[in-house]
């Protein structure tokens, strides 16, 4: 089947509620590091928009707006640890096997048969529901990720917003 | 690595993986690890192919399914329904 114009339907459906036009992010170019290391020498974190957290985190509030703050996620939890709360997309699934959205499970096998260098110790959960500011987004909330990425020498994110 | 092709390609990430499943299905069906594995490694293998930056790379998994999109706010019906399926 072909993919969804979600734009235009979301557009079409908050219009037809009395909403003014969305103003979209969109972006004409886009950030390029090369890419030179092996894969199997690389460190990977992962970073899902989802809601979720561990289960001795606070949890996220689904009502939320703007909401800018993350959650840590160590590389050795188990992922019946992880809980999901938000209203806004169907994660029947991910609550079963959160592997869907954040595939833990799949990079910590990847890490033990070498495919991959090592998956990071530190990975992210975000809120990212009904983010109204934008410029805060960017420049605080995804700038303070990167820049602990860095630290940490992650050389992929591996991003999932779900 | 998402499943909303078309707002990935106006934020334009630098190596959009694109896969056609419902929301909260971008890296596959639950306890389907074989199906898990291999969008992953797909997703990770356009880091040495891709080399123009923010084009999207479709992966070529279908959905066969039905699935009724559900939140935790219910089931809405069809004219009231966000983008899903």
């Amino acid at each position: 089947m072909k993919p969804i114009d979600y734009v235009a339907k979301l557009n079409a459906h908050y219009q037809g509620h009395g909403f003014p036009p969305y103003k979209w992010s969109v972006f004409r170019t886009t950030t390029w590091t090369p890419f030179e290391k092996p894969l199997n020498k690389a460190k990977v974190a992962l970073l899902c928009s989802s809601g979720m957290s561990r289960r001795d985190q606070e949890p996220f509030n689904p009502q939320a707006r703007s909401e800018m703050s993350y959650r840590e996620i160590p590389k050795d939890t188990p992922t019946e640890d992880l809980v999901i709360n938000y209203d806004y997309y169907d994660h029947r699934d991910a609550d079963k096997d959160p592997n869907v959205i954040l595939p833990l499970d799949r990079f910590r096998e990847l890490e033990a048969e070498g495919y991959i260098g090592e998956l990071a110790e530190t990975n992210y959960g975000l809120g990212m529901g009904r983010m109204y500011k934008r410029t805060a987004l960017q420049t605080e909330l995804a700038a303070g990720i990167a820049a602990k990425l860095k630290q940490a020498k992650v050389d992929v994110l591996f991003c999932v917003p779900a | 690595m998402g499943s909303v092709r078309d707002m990935m390609a106006q934020v334009k990430p630098p190596r959009p993986v694109f896969v056609n499943f419902p929301l909260g299905h971008q890296c596959g069906k639950p306890f389907d690890k074989e199906l898990q594995m291999n969008i992953v490694k797909d997703a990770l293998g356009t880091l040495n192919t891709l080399d123009e930056p923010g084009q999207i790379t479709d992966l070529p998994y279908e959905w066969e399914d039905d699935f009724v999109y559900e939140t935790s706010k219910g089931e809405l019906p069809a004219d009231q329904r966000p983008p899903g399926r």
